[in-house]
């Protein structure tokens, strides 16, 4: 009876997160789609609230701080309450910081709506008291899964543990550090700026999905990861050369030399975590081909293992002083910035989500839909990525030709439409998304539903 | 060295413990300890007067996102030659925040009150940036202007004038004090 409850309470936060997640997807991709389709046609919705420059960190917010923190945060739940065999420490601290997440998502979105803003400062531009709600609902998202896996009666803590508590332990300080008022002011600011909006991918999106992934292969699959050693290598090389590189977003500007030549360094360092953990997965892919080629779950976590090899490998690239001059502040980084987050944090939470809630819910969604979902997305990423990239790489030739600014500007606009067109594919695959997840939904809230329907009106 | 393995592979805490100082002690060498050699070094730079209006404006110039499309960052080579000298971090003395930008789907501005100088193409260009540029690609902010009837402006008021299709048939766009505010902010980005 006890463990009946256990599970529905798991169920139900699992799902309140997952489903969260997804109205924030469709709202981050839904602004994602009109920033990229008004760089094709600048004057179409020339609404104040929908101005390019005001919704654009409403598309980056809603989609990194609410659409991957909430689809992660409630998978880790699952993993949490899965690997320790022990129900959540708090079902209402749960739901708390479910609730502090959205209201502070609610409220970022209508203050820089209303151009109510920290500045262009990517990923931290709510104002103090809005962050604050997010950092507290971090804080107790954190302390709650802690206290599940101190708890717990298994001796073992499973690496994916490791990951998610990493992730938990990471974020409160470089949220504290962003938001230091001292470092506010002048050139000083810079240096943060790199440190933050490099190291909350690294340092939260990234250890929370690996850690989930380091469980949903092996559920997916049945059969252990290939090597717990390599992943254990991928954890504490993740740690410290990640926490090393933010620099290498402002190269050749006034901050110290040594601090970038140490950060684009470190970048190749990162090579050996990144390609342990995709080697481990595709590793433990081996023998399973016949079943993955049947199962959308698999598509998506195999291609999202593929993207972060490749993904961080052009990242490290780019870094290089010869490289980084030609195409930063070029449209590249833009396509960079998508084949990370989307190809490979969102494919393995995509694959993730497959493959563990139909087990969690003992519902699933037909896999045609989930096959369409998979397409959709990779075809609309593969225009996306590769539009900006050559697009980049032009606006790069371009500037260092001499020619006049406007003509780097005439010359993309073939590439501004074709990821236009991209981008609307992937936030298609995003509505089918929500519907296969509405067909996974608990039972709990089918007969709720049902009851509903049959109440005399 | 296994009790030490085993604390790691048995103890939540040590996990996050361990988590939590080595990523702050790697903070303290790549983010804090640098950011306050620099702040210390910037300590005696002079910070430019600035007028309430250039204040105002360069609110409203984040307010509307524009550091998104266009960096304010020299870099030391020759790709940046068109937008001024490189910059230094006397550039930023005082900015809160400093508006590097990382993206320039427009030009740089760096230096752009010493390139365009003129008070009216800037509203002009304000109003819609197609009337001045036609293949410009940056928003048009018409809510910072009022769009009367021509016979309704009032006399000697700075008025712009445009045809089909920035403006129907008779109307004028009279510029609010925001519009005035933003070139004025404008016009002050300057490299001394």
């Amino acid at each position: 009876m006890r463990e009946r409850k256990d599970h529905r309470q798991t169920t139900a936060i699992v799902y309140a997160y997952v489903a969260s997640c997804a109205v924030w997807l469709l709202l981050g991709s839904l602004y994602g789609v009109i920033l990229a389709w008004k760089l094709v046609y600048p004057d179409a919705l020339t609404i104040e609230l929908l101005s390019y420059g005001r919704i654009r960190p409403v598309h980056t917010a809603s989609l990194l701080l609410g659409f991957l923190s909430l689809g992660l945060t409630g998978l880790a739940y699952l993993v949490v309450n899965r690997t320790a065999e022990r129900p959540i420490w708090s079902p209402a601290l749960a739901f708390a910081g479910l609730a502090l997440w959205n209201g502070a998502l609610i409220a970022g979105l209508v203050t820089l709506s209303l151009g109510t803003t920290r500045g262009p400062i990517e990923y931290r531009e709510w104002i103090t008291p809005v962050a604050v709600v997010f950092a507290v609902g971090a804080l107790i998202n954190g302390l709650n899964i802690l206290l599940t896996l101190i708890r717990r009666p298994v001796p073992e803590l499973y690496i994916s543990n490791w990951f998610i508590l990493a992730g938990f332990a990471c974020l409160p300080v470089l949220y504290l550090v962003a938001y230091l008022p001292a470092f506010a002011t002048g050139s000083a600011n810079i240096i943060i700026q790199g440190y933050y909006m490099h190291v909350v991918l690294g340092l939260w999106f990234t250890p929370l999905i690996l850690g989930i992934t380091y469980w949903a292969l092996p559920i997916l699959l049945d059969k252990p990861i290939y090597s717990y050693g390599l992943g254990v290598l991928a954890f504490w090389g993740n740690l410290v050369f990640y926490s090393l590189i933010g620099a290498h977003h402002f190269i050749f500007a006034p901050t110290p030399w040594w601090l970038q030549s140490t950060a684009i360094l470190v970048g190749l360092g990162m090579m050996v975590p990144v390609w342990a953990s995709t080697g481990n997965f595709l590793l433990t892919m081996r023998g399973s081909w016949r079943y993955i080629r049947h199962e959308p779950a698999g598509w998506f976590l195999l291609s999202g293992a593929l993207m972060y090899g490749l993904a961080s490998t052009q990242g490290t690239l780019q870094a290089f002083r010869p490289i980084n001059l030609l195409v930063h502040f070029t449209n590249y980084t833009v396509g960079h910035a998508h084949f990370a987050a989307y190809g490979f944090v969102s494919f393995l939470l995509f694959g993730a989500v497959y493959a563990l809630v139909p087990r969690l819910t003992r519902r699933s969604c037909p896999k045609a839909l989930a096959a369409i979902h998979f397409w959709l997305a990779l075809v609309g990423l593969a225009l996306y990525v590769s539009a900006m990239t050559i697009a980049g790489v032009r606006q790069g030739l371009g500037w260092t030709s001499g020619a006049a600014f406007i003509d780097s500007v005439t010359a993309i606009a073939p590439w501004y439409l074709l990821r236009a067109i991209g981008g609307s594919l992937m936030a298609l695959s995003h509505v089918v998304f929500a519907f296969n997840l509405w067909c996974m939904r608990p039972h709990a809230i089918r007969a709720a539903a049902v009851a509903a329907q049959r109440a005399p009106a | 060295m296994t009790r030490f393995a085993h604390l790691f592979s048995r103890s939540a805490l040590t996990i996050y413990l361990s988590v939590a100082a080595v990523f702050t002690i790697l903070t303290l060498l790549v983010a804090i300890d640098p950011a306050m050699r620099l702040k210390h070094e910037d300590a005696d730079l002079p910070i430019a007067a600035v007028d309430a209006a250039v204040a105002r404006g360069r609110i409203i110039y984040m307010a509307e996102g524009c550091g998104y499309c266009h960096s304010q960052l020299v870099r030391p080579a020759l790709i940046d030659t068109p937008y001024g000298r490189p910059s230094r971090a006397a550039d930023y003395a005082g900015a809160t925040p400093p508006l590097v930008g990382t993206q320039r789907n427009g030009p740089d501005l760096s230096a752009v009150g010493e390139r365009q100088t003129s008070h009216v193409w800037n509203l002009y260009h304000l109003f819609n940036p197609r009337s001045m540029v036609p293949a410009s690609i940056m928003p048009a902010y018409p809510w910072y202007f009022e769009i009367v009837d021509k016979v309704d402006a009032p006399a000697g008021a700075l008025t712009l004038v445009l045809d089909e299709p920035f403006l129907a048939e008779g109307k004028v766009a009279l510029p609010k004090p925001e519009a005035l505010d933003i070139v004025a902010y404008l016009l002050s980005v300057k490299q001394q």
